[in-house]
């Protein structure tokens, strides 16, 4: 057991439906959205953070560069590869 | 006005401080009132720009805003069979083709790539010339 982690259990209903408590939801910043991941039978609940100003947050990603947007996006079309 | 965006205004925000950057800000401050909309196809080329320059942590944060800025369009069998027609006639790379489709669906596709001028019928918006 990991120090600092808490564990509840809580119940499902028949529509598979979780309350989450109040209290967890503010102690791990739940809002009205939360992003599930599954490793086999674990599932992790992880707060989904507000944008709260969506061009702030992408300029402040500021990639070192010195592409073009073009040039960008022709790198983009390669994929994951 | 409908304006559809193309994959490069949002790259141009996430690269760092020159022109490109201050031009994509000045666009979304002057059209912001404006119907704006892109595709998954977008969010897949951020996507796709972000992982390969080790920056894959971004990608999350990175969509949910470019989805907080516009609507997002889905692309049908028949959005990709008119994209395979663009991509041969107007010699386009296949994702500008689909942008393409997209786009003149739209009163102006949003773009600072002049691939797209070759498109007949396609109106484009140079962020870049603002």
């Amino acid at each position: 057991m990991k120090s600092g982690t808490k564990y509840n259990i809580l119940s499902v209903d028949k529509k598979g439906r979780l309350h989450i408590p109040m209290e967890l939801r503010k102690e791990a910043g739940i809002k009205d959205q939360v992003l599930v991941e599954r490793e086999k039978d674990i599932l992790i609940l992880r707060s989904v953070k507000e944008i709260e100003d969506p061009i702030k947050f992408l300029s402040s990603i500021s990639v070192k560069t010195k592409k073009s947007p073009v040039e960008m996006k022709r790198e983009a079309e390669k994929g994951f590869g | 006005m409908k304006l559809y965006l193309d994959a490069d205004i949002f790259l141009a925000l996430i690269k760092e401080n020159d022109r490109f950057k201050e031009s994509a800000r000045a666009f979304f401050a002057k059209y912001k009132s404006f119907e704006l909309v892109t595709s998954t196809l977008t969010c897949m080329e951020v996507w796709f720009y972000l992982y390969r320059n080790n920056l894959k942590d971004k990608a999350l944060d990175s969509i949910r805003a470019i989805i907080a800025i516009c609507k997002i369009l889905t692309y049908d069998l028949f959005d990709l069979e008119n994209s395979i027609m663009l991509a041969e006639h107007h010699n386009l790379t296949p994702a500008d083709a689909v942008h393409a489709t997209l786009g003149m669906k739209h009163d102006m596709i949003v773009s600072s790539d002049t691939s797209f001028d070759r498109v007949h019928g396609l109106k484009r918006l140079d962020f870049t010339k603002l």
